[in-house]
């Protein structure tokens, strides 16, 4: 049971539109309930399933190529994204991918540019370049986000459409405790950002499905290459997830020691803690 | 993420995620993210002893007091192996397959098992070469359990006896959980050589 309200107060993807068609209905899990999704006359429901008393119908709403449903009886408004509504944009979806670990773990490992060249070795990242030069890092109060940018990284293969290496530009946002997008040079496109986004669905404190998207200017690779380049970065990055000690995020920063390369981490890690958050997070000693 | 997950480059022990580099003492004297920074020596992580005998490297849990007991003689590699047992059911699962390789020749009748209940060590001699086997048990968690397996190096054809306890090894995990242990085979072309039947 999740009493977080922070946790519970957001939309959660519980599914890609087209993994949900109708009349064939999905189980899944959300902050420890389980839920029935089923798509019936065109619409998407989402239901709670009570080991007794009434099964509760949640609210559902389709955005963003997902089915996305709440907890809350006035949740906050789902995060404006006006890229989604742009001409020659490509969307790829990558499905579920559960990760044994918290929600939250995936959210910072995310923002980190200091693994690329270990994790990612050869592609988001390479030896000698892993400096991690200093960038900014902001709370935007009117929408209640964690912003970091003038993040710059050299990266050998920074996107399926990238030739050789660049110096890549990112802007990162975390919209949700949950959800994050990294908006990224296009390596085709001067002056113009792609994104990639993890929509996380936290089904318990340590597991979660991980979906993801990009949305990019490309013309040449296939939505094959381009999933396919996704989910190898995603398995780099899940074989770390899911060996973190502890699962969940700890929240005192005595206890995993940050350095200036961190700074969004840290600016993540304050505003969870600023909003009580407790759902996936270790306990304070 | 642990350090376990990590390499070793030019003497320092480097962590998977991030490349941060430790020295001997546990210090950490690089962090990749900023080249130029010296790390502060706040930075540490826990030194354990250790000592290499038996052609293994063993390290002492925290507060152990008791000297090494490693046993005596050169002993080269053959496998190391992940059980999903404890480190009880580890050894009496090694013990029994100990059996099965001593009873491949029925001519052999020379010393049994070695082991004790509170030993991470098992002992036996193999019945074709006549040398010795040894076995090391690492207690990784409360249910799982390193094995490592090790061939004496004065054996006659020791690149055989590596190749026939690998297997042996192997053939413990897939065997594991089972209340009997099919009958050793060597694999095919590590048939042991004539000087093993000597």
């Amino acid at each position: 049971m999740c009493d977080d309200q922070f946790t519970r107060s957001y939309w959660y993807a519980v599914a890609r539109i087209e993994d949900l068609p109708e009349g064939r209905p999905r189980a899944t899990k959300l902050l420890d309930v389980d839920i029935d999704l089923l798509r019936t006359q065109g619409q998407a429901t989402a239901t709670t399933r009570p080991s007794d008393g009434q099964a509760i119908h949640l609210p559902t709403k389709e955005q963003y190529g997902h089915v996305w449903t709440t907890l809350s009886e006035s949740p906050r408004d789902l995060y404006a994204m006006p890229e989604f509504e742009e001409p020659g944009r490509r969307l790829v979806t990558a499905g579920a991918i559960t990760v044994s670990c918290s929600g939250l773990r995936v959210v910072e490992n995310f923002l980190d540019m200091a693994h690329f060249p270990f994790v990612h070795t050869g592609i988001l990242g390479e030896e000698p370049h892993t400096d991690v030069a200093a960038y900014d890092v902001e709370l935007r109060e009117d929408v209640d986000e964690v912003w970091a940018t003038k993040c710059e990284f050299y990266q050998p293969k920074a996107a399926a459409a990238a030739e050789g290496g660049q110096l890549t530009r990112y802007m990162y946002r975390v919209a949700q405790p949950f959800s994050t997008v990294l908006y990224k040079t296009c390596p085709i496109r001067e002056g113009a950002w792609d994104l990639i986004g993890l929509f996380i669905q936290p089904k318990t404190q340590t597991e979660c499905d991980v979906h993801s998207f990009v949305l990019v200017f490309d013309d040449s690779n296939s939505d094959n290459a381009l999933l396919q380049f996704q989910q190898m970065i995603f398995m780099q990055d899940r074989m770390i997830l899911e060996n973190q000690v502890p699962s969940l995020l700890p929240l005192d920063p005595r206890l995993e020691l940050p350095t200036r390369a961190d700074a969004s981490s840290i600016a993540y890690r304050r505003w969870l803690k600023a909003h009580g958050q407790t759902y996936g997070v270790l306990p304070q000693a | 993420m642990r350090l376990s997950y990590g390499f070793v480059r030019g003497n320092r022990l480097t962590c998977l995620y991030h490349g941060w580099g430790y020295d001997g003492d546990g210090a950490c004297v690089s962090i990749p993210a900023h080249p130029t920074l010296t790390p502060p020596k706040t930075i540490k992580v826990a030194r354990y002893a250790c000592v290499e005998a038996a052609g293994l490297v063993w390290v002492a849990a925290e507060g152990a007091n008791d000297p090494l007991r490693a046993p005596d003689g050169r002993w080269l590699p053959a496998q190391t192996i992940d059980l999903d047992l404890t480190l009880a059911d580890a050894r009496a699962a090694v013990a029994a397959a100990a059996v099965e390789a001593q009873a491949a020749d029925s001519a052999y009748a020379g010393s049994g098992i070695e082991t004790s209940d509170d030993s991470p060590l098992v002992t036996f001699v193999d019945a074709r070469s006549g040398s010795r086997v040894l076995c090391a048990l690492q207690a990784v968690a409360d249910d799982r359990t390193a094995l490592h397996v090790l061939v004496d190096a004065s054996a006659g054809d020791v690149k055989a006896m590596q190749r026939a306890y690998a297997e042996w090894g192997r053939r413990i995990r897939r065997n594991q959980g089972r209340a009997s242990l099919p009958a050793f085979v060597p694999p095919a072309g590590t048939v042991a050589p004539t000087s093993y039947l000597a």
